[in-house]
């Protein structure tokens, strides 16, 4: 029985179609993320769920009751904004108790309401400050303390943690999914950082030009994209061209100079395909187990891991190995490549209703910030 | 222009002595040297601004004899004239009164139109505040002598308050307000715009999405932000309606005296200068104090939370 | 709901009604044909505008006024600049008091000032001379110039300054082939401005002019409290058609709105 609904979900500005056919349904205390790239209509989404902005087509439910054209103040949902929209004016404590004075509630108890969510943030000692007294990551907590304060039926957060810097950012993300756990409050993040949406989600939906293109658990997104798009977009893969030469349960597919054998299922032969490998399923292996052996070309350190750019016979490859005390390869010397039997996937080439962005489709691999 | 203009309330120096920081500002050079470069433009405003405020000042303290003129010595009397005078005194309570009339119209009138121009969307937005703020930049003959022909006999409002019974506004302190709200208009537009322009759009739908009402955003949450910019242009309007002189002349006729008209008149009909000069300087200091008042009176409550 | 409603938008439309009343019903009785002031029911006539150009008083002080604006805004401007480059570069004592020095026109009313340069006037017997009109418009119109010209200094990257230095130029030559170029909007909006405001400006021009300096908007005003006839109207016509094209100008120059509002 799912708690927020939304059905069939699309958005036009005159003829500019940003949202199409939207469907998610979330089930009482899940947290979902929204993830893509700028442009793909994860905002429009959230917006729509809140109230700023009119399904063009479409219903939302909540809870049972159909709130597609309600009011953005009746609605009565938890939102933070990725500017934070704190009451500059207003100390913490008055940002905070914002919602409950709205909602009449009796002076005491709002009091004890405030100081309790400013505790579960961690602010209860500024309570009297002014937001531009506060730093950024203060700030987004007063922000969060507003918004569940309420007790939301909904939380819904807009890019909530792309202001603050890398460090902060990663510390709040655990916190975030604390809280709500603590909480149970349904919540659903917008983001483009596929790390993000990754680590705090139950589930992720990846948007790509208004459309939902996948919608799983984060290591299904991961280990099993349906597409192209989302698995250069989501973590960094080596995307490479090539062309089936015998199909079968075990297939054959001709990749550059290389011929490699993966799981067949429903491979044609002689259908063009790509095949996708991530730079940390290659393995390093001993000569006579190799699938795969080349040359290093380059070597970057990463601190936690090393990344070698490899020159094999089926394309340069990019092979990420954990920093675990032994000797790293050096640039000119042959490596020995394998993987696991299902570490390679086999994506259609050119899959025309997925990769509408499709990157350069030739041996290379495809990063995501 | 009768007096200050956009300056006082943008970001930029104006009223305030110090001009507002570069964004990346650059390290300023020592040097003496570079006033050089000010020093022509420092001995003309010494000579016309400093020296004659000052005999100005000392002038209040001369005697005068309607018949043989400005005489040797110092007095007191001008100022007690001044200050004890019922017809002064009347004068005085008049542009009071008028000026905080107008005052108050420009911000029930000034205010909202700033708000409902935040709200459009451009091209409207460009042009409306263009038309709002234009007449800035036209002579203050023109525009009263524009409400003259409105509001007198044949003009569209004379002839409305004429069938109502009520004769022309000419000549009446009601027209002089009018012309005055008029004159006065964009002076409190720009401060409450510049203010509004600060706002994060996004703050009032949080406000929104935390149950509010469009009228309870609107108190709660709109116009406590702005007040720092109604109080800027309430200042500044008062300030220059107070020493207004072409409106209330051309509008107010010669029974409606303000204290600019007062002044005229002892200058360039009475000839008594002396007394002229005291009420000059009396508005000069009303005046000083006032556009003062901003700087500490506003920018002290509000620096904490609104910076 | 964060757009306007109806009534904002009434309102709207009675306030712009309001703020252009005036400018219009002067336009129009501008044209009329009839000798008293009312407007035009039965068709435009030009009459008033031949009578305006016929009339000797108003021509002098039309060509008055544009001289006075013309020189009071150059010297102004030329005296501003390195004033503006003293204070948005160089720090010094009494940096501060400079400043709002050069701003002090602003808070002065003009009656003050009017009748206070009268008294000056008289006492140093220069009642009566242009040259000392210029100088005190000039004075009047230098917090516009200073604004303007200041504003487009601190704007200025100094980096650029220092890469011509480093490419040879003398302190001369990158004052005039890299600064003043880049400034040259500030300069012309804030000549522009201070032009406008010494064209209209009355209230202190009423007491330091004299028969022969009476400048355009002192003219009307005498002739305003004297006879009123649709001429007025005309000549006040012919001053809104020049300042909306020196509207127009600064608007292309510098952005009319950056000018009224100031830069965000």
């Amino acid at each position: 029985m799912s708690f927020l609904k939304l059905e069939k979900i699309s958005k036009f500005y005159g003829d500019l179609c940003v949202v199409a056919d939207f469907d998610l349904s979330v089930k009482q205390g899940e947290f979902v993320s929204l993830l893509g790239p700028s442009g793909c209509g994860k905002t429009t989404t959230l917006q729509m769920i809140a109230g700023f902005a009119e399904p063009t087509h479409g219903r939302i439910h909540l809870d049972g009751k159909d709130i597609t054209h309600a009011r953005p103040n009746a609605r009565g949902l938890g939102l933070v904004f990725q500017s934070y929209a704190l009451f500059p004016h207003m100390t913490v404590r008055d940002n905070v108790a914002f919602g409950l004075l709205m909602r009449k509630v009796p002076r005491a108890e709002r009091d004890t309401r405030v100081m309790e969510a400013l505790a579960m943030v961690k602010l209860d000692l500024h309570a009297n400050r002014y937001p531009r007294e506060l730093s950024g990551g203060q700030r987004q907590r007063v922000a969060l303390a507003r918004a569940l304060v309420i007790r939301p039926p909904v939380l819904l957060l807009d890019e909530p943690l792309s202001n603050l810097d890398a460090k902060l950012r990663e510390d709040m993300q655990y916190e975030l999914r604390n809280i709500q756990q603590q909480l149970g409050t349904t919540t659903i993040m917008v983001t483009h950082d596929q790390s993000e949406a990754l680590s705090i989600s139950d589930r992720v939906v990846v948007m790509e030009a208004g459309r939902a293109t996948q919608i799983a658990e984060p290591y299904r997104i991961y280990e099993h994209p349906e597409s192209q798009f989302i698995s250069t977009f989501v973590g960094k893969t080596n995307l490479l061209d090539g062309v089936v030469k015998q199909a079968g349960p075990q297939a054959t597919v001709q990749v550059g100079e290389a011929f490699l054998t993966v799981d067949g299922g429903t491979l044609i032969e002689d259908t063009a395909v790509q095949v996708s490998l991530r730079p940390e399923k290659l393995l390093p292996a001993s000569t006579g187990d190799a699938r795969l052996s080349g040359e290093v070309q380059s070597r970057f350190f990463l601190g936690s891991q090393w990344m070698y750019s490899v020159r094999t016979p089926a394309g340069d490859l990019t092979v990420i190995t954990p920093n675990d005390g032994r000797k790293p390869h050096e640039h000119g010397a042959r490596m020995d490549l394998t993987w696991a039997e299902d570490a390679a996937r086999v994506l259609p080439a050119s899959n025309a209703s997925n990769a509408l962005h499709a990157p350069n489709a030739s041996a290379q691999t495809a990063a995501v910030a | 222009m009768t007096a200050p203009s956009p300056l006082s309330s943008s970001s930029k120096p104006a009223a305030t002595p110090t001009p507002s920081p570069a964004p990346a500002k650059p390290p300023r050079r020592q040097g003496a040297p570079a006033l050089y470069g000010a020093l022509p433009l420092i001995l003309l405003f010494f000579t016309l601004i400093v020296t004659p405020l000052v005999l100005t000042f000392s002038l209040s303290f001369a005697e005068f004899d309607y018949n043989t003129g400005i005489q040797p010595g110092y007095t007191l009397a001008n100022y007690w004239t001044v200050f004890t005078d019922s017809y002064f005194i009347e004068i005085f309570w008049r542009t009071l009164w008028m000026s905080a009339v107008t005052t108050v119209l420009c911000v029930v009138i000034g205010a909202p139109q700033a708000y409902i121009l935040n709200r459009m969307r451009a091209p409207w937005r460009s042009i409306v505040l263009l038309i709002v703020l234009s007449p800035l930049l036209i002579s203050l003959v023109v525009r009263a002598f524009g409400w003259s022909l409105l509001l007198g006999p044949h003009g569209p409002i004379g002839a409305v308050t004429q069938a109502l019974g009520v004769g022309t506004l000419l000549y009446t302190p009601a027209g002089v307000i009018l012309g005055l709200v008029h004159v006065m208009l964009p002076f409190m537009v720009i401060p409450v715009w510049t203010s509004l322009q600060k706002l994060d759009p996004a703050v009032e739908h949080a406000a929104y999405s935390l149950s509010a009402s469009p009228w309870q955003t609107l108190t709660r949450v709109v116009l406590p932000q702005t007040m720092p910019g109604i109080l800027s242009g309430s200042l500044i309007v008062f300030g220059l309606t107070a020493s207004s002189f072409a409106v209330p002349a051309l509008l107010g006729g010669r029974r409606l005296k303000m204290v600019a008209t007062v002044v005229y008149d002892e200058f360039m009909n009475e000839l008594n200068w002396p007394l002229g000069a005291t009420i000059a300087i009396l508005l000069l200091v009303a005046n000083v104090i006032v556009m003062m008042g901003y700087n500490r009176i506003v920018e002290r409550s509000y620096r904490r939370s609104l910076g | 709901m964060l757009k306007n409603g109806p009534i904002a938008l009434a309102f709207n439309a009675l306030v712009v009604t309001f703020v252009l009343a005036p400018l219009v019903i002067v336009c129009l009785v501008a044209f009329t044909p009839h000798t008293t002031l009312s407007l035009p029911t039965t068709s435009l006539s030009l009459r008033w505008f031949e009578a305006v150009f016929a009339h000797n008083a108003f021509m002098q002080s039309l060509r008055t006024s544009l001289l006075l604006a013309a020189l009071s805004a150059t010297i102004a401007v030329a005296l501003g600049i390195p004033a503006a480059i003293a204070i948005s570069r160089y720090r010094f004592p009494g940096r501060d008091a400079l400043n709002a020095l050069f701003l002090s026109p602003l808070m002065i009313p003009h009656l003050v000032l009017g009748v206070a340069l009268l008294r000056f006037f008289a006492l140093m017997g220069m009642q009566g001379s242009f040259t000392w009109l210029v100088a005190a418009h000039i004075v009047v119109i230098t917090p516009y110039v200073m604004r303007l010209v200041i504003g487009a200094l601190t704007g200025f990257d100094m980096a650029i300054e220092h890469a011509a230095q480093s490419l040879g130029a003398s302190r001369a030559t990158v004052f005039f082939k890299v600064t003043l170029p880049l400034i040259v909007p500030g300069v012309s909006g804030g000549w522009l401005l201070a032009f406008i405001n010494s064209f209209d400006e009355l209230t202190m021009s009423v007491f330091i002019t004299a028969p022969a300096t009476v400048t355009l908007p002192v003219r009307m005003y005498m002739y305003a409290t004297e006879s009123v006839d649709p001429m007025m109207a005309a000549v006040s016509a012919l001053v809104i058609a020049l300042t909306a094209i020196t509207m127009f100008a600064l608007d292309r120059i510098y952005g009319l709105d950056r000018v009224l509002v100031g830069s965000k």
